[in-house]
């Protein structure tokens, strides 16, 4: 019987991860308004990537940096291939996307195989609090993407990159008429958004493991954060990822945590009942 | 001179319309001599079920030809059939007959829910939520074992029984049984699709901001052909579950979905008989090629791409306009539009 | 009885930290030609976005024929008989012309929409009844989405910058045909557009937007006299050439 805290703590870890899937959707659709439904696969292939630099013999933390690396790589391979020649045309752009997640799917399946995928858990400490106890892998995935989140955002808000990503989002024509390279940013975006989709499949597979059928739910889950948190805003992802957390964890204590997407995507049918904007909609930070 | 009516002239929806339902005829005459040309067991059956796939492409077709709107949930509303079917078969309420009109109206509900919700945002969002409701079907497939007999689905062992005829278990008059069932619902859309309905939805498309400022309730267009496909999708599954005689859980998720889209794609969203063919292509082409299954995925996750950047409106109309082109050449005459 | 009249009532926008309209009270009656005038950014395609309910008031109501309709989805609004066209040409391309007018001719058919027959004719589309929407040059887009806000019978059409993109001989068939309309029909007009030409001999009213904020109405005699509407305008081109 776990208690609170740790129901916390666990509901917490993986919802930061989406969170980390999240603001790459968020980021990229307030951008370009593209769609990609492949965002999942990148997170599948990411821990697909961590686990062979890891039999490799590198440890975690390299493991995770090249799982960062390269699903950035392919991400631009994709934007520029894929979604860079259907920028005028969205829908067309979705459809691209259902092609990516069939390819990605099943090129990963030849690769690795399609058994389930897992790794000794990096730091097996258990840390103890009063008489809870708590997995110390999933309080440093937890930190670690908030971390990376709120370093985003401060570059967003703060930073010349993050004026000029805004400036796009509000208005292109403008941004490129005041000499923005609108196509690098948007470039750059698509590349960080799919790197942190590969660094989340990483410090997921610290926690548990993963299949290589499961793109489809992690998308749903990031795009559940990221409509939560309002579509375009990268600090309601983060907001919206705590928020789901705290639901998923206490919920999971009562129901079994196979339904867990479930509850995110209840919350995406009431926000978008209620408040389609979602918690921070409107303005890309 | 003022000319004081309009010319009565031929419009384009009527000749389309006429084109359609040759090129359906044409299809049926081609199809239906198939098993007398010596084909094997396999391959009629492989017929069967692509027939039955291609119905569900059709009403993807009414929804996103027309429409302009695309889904990916209309796998899933396949496998509401099909699973109404296998649950009424197995606790003994529902024939192959009776589930047909239940499957249909259960997807067209389940779809009005769905598109009741997404309809009240922009598009976007109606195709996030017609893929989470794919993803979402999936999981509770394999979770309400109860009902749905969980990862290992359910086994539909009842035969159809066609009335005044008897049991009905041949291959061959199956594949009969698909194929009138495939021409029927492509009868059905095209006729929907000379309609003024579906005129509406091709003006939804076209620019639903202007049709919205003429007084039209664009979003109920949407979800009614929304719904249509749902019906569409709903009734072939029932059928699916009586051929394949086994429903489980990972057949009708988000895969069955892209599936149904790539199917669409290959043949051709407006068109009438392009689903079919592209049915017959998706599901014989691995027949033919003897690469394994997980390679053959890949080159059809490619081909999905490579059919979107290259010709989305389908393979099978491009292949078709160049062989009218190579035809003008060599004849001039009056073809009417694309089938 | 409700006479009709389409009115805001201290209506203000506010949206990105911009106030695009400042408490405007303006009205629209169904037997008036009302032009709205001002400066590039000074709210009045927003105005027009408010009153065909594409866009819901910060603050303020709209009200037509003493009913409350702000709130209402833009379909309801516009099947009440309130149409508005758009700045910028917007067919559906792919249609033909009479496709296009047959949907609508169909969308007002509780109403009883104009005849097609009448209404290509007065608009002069007549010999594009098969073209697609697409191929027609850009003035008779233009044209075209007046002539199919004409069939669906309203009571009241919102014509916004019409004459944009019209050379100076399709500003004067779009004069006469605005008299036409008002002659053979009981429709109330609302203009926005930048053309004097245009705008003075149409029009029975003129109210003038800066800034958001109404700071003018009255006759085209009142508003080419008085000083803070010519205050705005550097150029004196106010006064219109004579009648066409």
């Amino acid at each position: 019987m776990e208690t609170l805290l740790q129901q916390v703590v666990n509901g917490l870890s993986i919802a930061s991860v989406f969170g980390l899937l999240a603001v790459g959707i968020t980021l990229v659709f307030g951008l370009t308004g593209i769609v990609n439904f492949a965002h999942g696969e990148f997170l599948v292939q990411g821990g697909l990537v961590a686990t062979s630099a890891i039999a490799l013999g590198l440890p975690f933390p390299i493991a995770c940096l090249v799982a960062f690396i390269v699903e950035g790589a392919i991400g631009w391979c994709v934007e520029r291939a894929v979604f860079r020649p259907l920028a005028a045309q969205p829908v067309l752009g979705f459809i691209a996307s259902l092609g990516l997640i069939i390819a990605m799917q099943h090129i990963a399946l030849k690769i690795w195989g399609s058994n389930q995928i897992a790794i000794d858990a990096p730091l097996k400490q258990v840390l103890a609090i009063g008489d809870v106890r708590i997995s110390a892998m999933r309080i440093a995935v937890t930190v670690i993407t908030i971390i990376v989140m709120t370093v985003l955002l401060v570059l967003l808000s703060r930073s010349r990159w993050g004026r000029a990503l805004r400036a796009i989002a509000i208005d292109r024509e403008t941004a490129a008429a005041m000499g923005v390279p609108v196509q690098a940013y948007v470039s750059a975006t698509f590349v960080i958004g799919s790197a942190l989709a590969g660094l989340g499949g990483a410090l997921l597979l610290s926690l548990f493991p993963m299949s290589p059928f499961s793109g489809g739910v992690y998308t749903i889950n990031g795009f559940a954060v990221a409509i939560v948190g309002g579509l375009g805003s990268v600090s309601g992802a983060l907001i919206a990822a705590v928020i789901l957390g705290m639901v998923e964890a206490i919920a999971s204590g009562y129901v079994s945590p196979v339904w867990s997407s479930a509850y995110a995507f209840g919350a995406m049918i009431i926000v978008l009942l209620l408040r389609p904007s979602g918690l921070k909609g409107g303005g890309i930070a | 001179m003022i000319e004081k009516t309009l010319e009565p002239s031929v419009t384009s929806t009527a000749s389309t319309f006429r084109a359609q339902i040759l090129s359906l005829v044409a299809l049926a005459i081609v199809l239906g001599v198939l098993p007398f040309l010596g084909i094997n067991s396999q391959f009629m059956q492989i017929c069967t079920l692509a027939f039955l796939w291609s119905i569900a492409a059709i009403g993807l077709g009414l929804l996103f030809g027309e429409a302009g709107q695309m889904s990916v949930a209309n796998g899933a509303l396949f496998g509401v059939g099909a699973y109404v079917a296998a649950i009424g078969a197995r606790e003994q309420v529902l024939s192959m007959w009776t589930a047909l009109p239940v499957a249909a109206v259960t997807a067209a509900f389940a779809a009005t829910i769905i598109g009741a919700v997404a309809l009240r945002v922009r598009g976007h969002y109606f195709l996030i939520i017609t893929f989470a409701f794919a993803e979402l079907w999936r999981i509770s497939t394999v979770n309400l074992r109860e009902l749905t007999g969980g990862n290992q689905g359910i086994m539909v062992l009842d035969p159809v029984v066609l009335p005044g005829v008897g049991e009905i278990d041949s291959l061959r008059q199956l594949f009969y049984l698909a194929l009138v069932a495939v021409i029927a619902a492509s009868l059905i859309v095209a006729w929907l699709r000379s309609s003024p309905f579906g005129r509406n939805l091709r003006v939804v498309r076209e620019n639903e901001r202007l049709a919205i400022s003429l007084g039209l309730n664009a979003a109920r267009m949407r979800l009614t052909a929304f719904a249509i496909s749902g019906a569409l999708a709903g009734g072939a599954g029932v059928l699916y579950a009586y051929n394949l005689k086994h429903v489980g859980p990972e057949q009708f998720g988000a895969s069955a979905g892209i599936q149904i889209v790539l199917i669409l794609l290959i043949g051709g969203a407006r068109s009438a008989a392009g689903p079919v063919i592209g049915a017959l292509v998706f599901f014989l082409l691995p027949l033919v090629s003897r690469l394994d299954p997980i390679t053959t995925e890949i080159l059809y996750g490619l081909g999905l791409l490579a059919i979107v950047l290259l010709s989305p409106q389908g393979l099978v109309p491009l292949f078709a306009s160049l062989v009218k082109r190579a035809w003008r050449k060599k004849k001039p005459s009056i073809l009417s539009t694309t089938s | 009885m409700n006479e009709q009249i389409l009115s805001c009532r201290n209506v203000t926008m506010r949206f990105g930290g911009v106030t695009a309209l400042n408490n405007v009270s303006l009205d629209f009656p169904a037997n008036q030609v009302v032009g709205v005038i001002g400066p590039n950014g000074s709210g009045k395609s927003t105005l027009f976005n408010v009153l065909s309910a594409e866009r819901r008031p910060t603050q303020g109501e709209i009200t037509w024929a003493g009913q409350r309709i702000d709130g209402l989805p833009p379909y309801r609004v516009a099947s009440l008989g309130i149409v508005r066209t758009y700045q910028s040409a917007s067919v559906f391309p792919e249609l033909t012309v009479r496709e296009s007018m047959e949907f609508a001719h169909w969308t007002a058919r509780k109403r009883g929409g104009r005849s097609i027959a009448e209404v290509a004719e007065i608009t002069g589309l007549t010999k594009f009844t098969n073209e697609s929407c697409r191929s027609l040059p850009y003035g008779h887009q233009k044209i075209l989405g007046v002539a199919l806000g004409l069939l669906t019978k309203p009571a009241l059409l919102l014509l916004d910058e019409p004459a944009a993109g019209l050379n100076q001989a399709e500003v004067s068939r779009f004069l006469r045909l605005i008299k036409d309309i008002r002659a053979t029909h009981e429709i109330g007009i609302g203009i926005i557009d930048h053309d004097m030409n245009l705008i003075m001999p149409a029009c029975d009213r003129i109210a003038v937007l800066n800034f958001g904020n109404l700071i003018a109405i009255g006759t085209p005699a009142e508003i080419r006299s008085n000083q803070s509407v010519l205050d705005i305008y550097l150029t004196g081109d106010m006064r219109s050439d004579a009648d066409h």
